[in-house]
């Protein structure tokens, strides 16, 4: 018997329609009060469906997409919003619906078959596990879109001249935070290594103190961009971060400060098959290269609300959680593995912030401003050797 | 150039008959990464002049080569009619 799964939320939308919403999958219809009987008779039966509603039409809007194509800072939540702006509906007999709500998991006839779609895909041309985060996007970015995941990642998070972020919450959170924090933690004549780097840009924030930096990333167009824009005092490698002997260059005990932005997450869960980087790896270098007071800074996506849905109202934000220990769609650490991760590679937490937006964001996009006030979308994790 | 020899060019295709190498699903058995697997479909719209729809990269059939081989020749038929 089909069955509506408990992973379903319907969401209240303007001018009497209804999202019908399913959490764990992202996945979504908009209906009218009368396709959500639809749904309840189709819990009963097939001919329940089809004695009740036989010849009638129901408005069906199909509102689901990949959202987070736009950036990793829009809204994840994956319909479209503003239901009065959304297009004409389809309008379907009840049979038709039926199909429509099954296909969007929204309806599930076979429960060990959707359980079995929670898990983690076997490949890019996985379709029938959902998989975690990281590889929806790539599926989208290379099955539907032909971008290269590393052209898509600057260009969503950069303005096209590499001299800004884009006008998102990288810029109201992550950026705006270390404008005002990295003039205040580096000086001149402090050694600043910059690890996972990409194109820069903060690198070069640092070197503008006066601290001398050196910018490490794997990926070598990166490190070509970064070149281009490299201000005095910041200099750029390519390094395969994280694999053994790829910071040997460095000397021992030399760095007064390791800086990691928005680079960490990935050594927890890989962003691609085959990842060879490893944690330990990655942070007994760290502390071979740090001076004996040096500090290790670290500014990651935030454990439990990256990536979580911005539902409620735009100025009262709330959101579900559907999953915390075991991961399937989360790609962040939870905070046990992340501070366990340090303590056990002998750092000491110094100070722990969690980021806030800035005010001015509020006018740009309301229900982004007031999600990321309500729940952190980064950390700030500042650390020493024990 | 054949789609065969596009894909042999980038990874080995295993197995000891014709069958058993168009069942291969080169991407779980590693024939080629995510990203080969995109530079061989440029590669192949490129040499025949055909463009893969996202539909076509989605079905069963793109799993394997011979499904590969059989979605060029679909769509390099389709570029004739046209």
């Amino acid at each position: 018997m089909p069955r509506v799964p408990g992973d379903v939320l319907v969401l209240p939308e303007q001018r009497g329609r209804w999202v019908v919403w399913n959490a764990v999958a992202r996945t979504s219809l908009g209906l009218e009060t009368d396709g959500l009987e639809v749904l309840r008779a189709a819990e009963v039966s097939d001919e329940s469906v089809a004695e009740r509603f036989d010849g009638r039409e129901f408005s069906v809007w199909d509102i689901g997409y990949f959202s987070n194509y736009e950036g990793l800072l829009s809204d994840p939540t994956r319909f479209q919003r503003d239901a009065g702006s959304w297009p004409p509906p389809e309008r379907v007999g009840a049979a038709s619906l039926v199909e429509r709500l099954e296909q969007c998991l929204l309806l599930v006839d076979d429960e060990a078959a959707y359980r079995a779609r929670l898990a983690v895909k076997a490949s890019l041309l996985d379709r029938e596990h959902l998989g975690n985060f990281h590889q929806q996007l790539g599926q989208e970015l290379l099955l539907v879109h032909r971008e290269s995941p590393g052209d898509w990642w600057v260009r969503q998070k950069f303005t096209d001249d590499m001299s800004g972020i884009r006008d998102n919450l990288y810029r109201a959170v992550q950026a705006s935070f270390l404008e005002r924090y990295i003039p205040k933690a580096f000086g001149p004549g402090q050694t600043v290594i910059d690890l996972g780097c990409g194109p820069g840009y903060y690198t070069n924030l640092i070197a503008r103190t006066g601290a001398s930096v050196i910018g490490l990333d794997p990926n070598e167009s990166y490190i070509e961009l970064a070149r281009r824009n490299a201000v005095d005092g910041a200099t750029f490698e390519v390094a395969d971060v994280g694999t053994p002997g790829a910071l040997d260059g460095l000397p021992t005990a030399h760095a007064d400060a390791v800086f990691m932005s928005d680079a960490l997450l990935f050594y927890f869960i890989p962003a691609a098959p085959g990842q060879t980087a490893d944690l330990a790896v990655l942070f007994a270098d760290v502390r071979r290269i740090l001076k004996p007071k040096g500090r290790f800074v670290s500014v990651e996506p935030h454990y439990v609300f990256w990536l979580a849905p911005w539902l409620g109202d735009a100025d009262r934000p709330l959101t579900v959680l559907t999953e915390y220990t075991e991961r399937w769609f989360a790609v962040t650490p939870t905070p046990g593995s992340l501070v366990q991760a340090f303590a056990s590679s002998g750092f000491a937490i110094n100070w722990m912030e969690e980021l806030k937006p800035d005010p001015s964001y509020e006018s740009v996009d309301a229900r982004a401003y007031h999600f990321a006030r309500q729940f952190p979308l980064w950390q700030l994790y500042e650390l020493s050797i024990r | 150039m054949t789609v065969i020899a596009a894909i042999t060019s980038r990874g080995e295709i295993p197995g000891e008959s014709e069958p058993e190498r168009l069942a291969c699903e080169y991407l779980d058995e590693g024939v080629l990464d995510s990203m080969g697997m995109v530079e061989l479909v440029l590669e192949l719209e490129r040499l025949y002049g055909i463009h893969f729809e996202p539909e076509d990269m989605q079905s069963e059939e793109f799993r394997t080569i011979g499904g590969l081989v059989a979605i060029v020749e679909r769509l390099v038929a389709q570029s004739g009619d046209a």
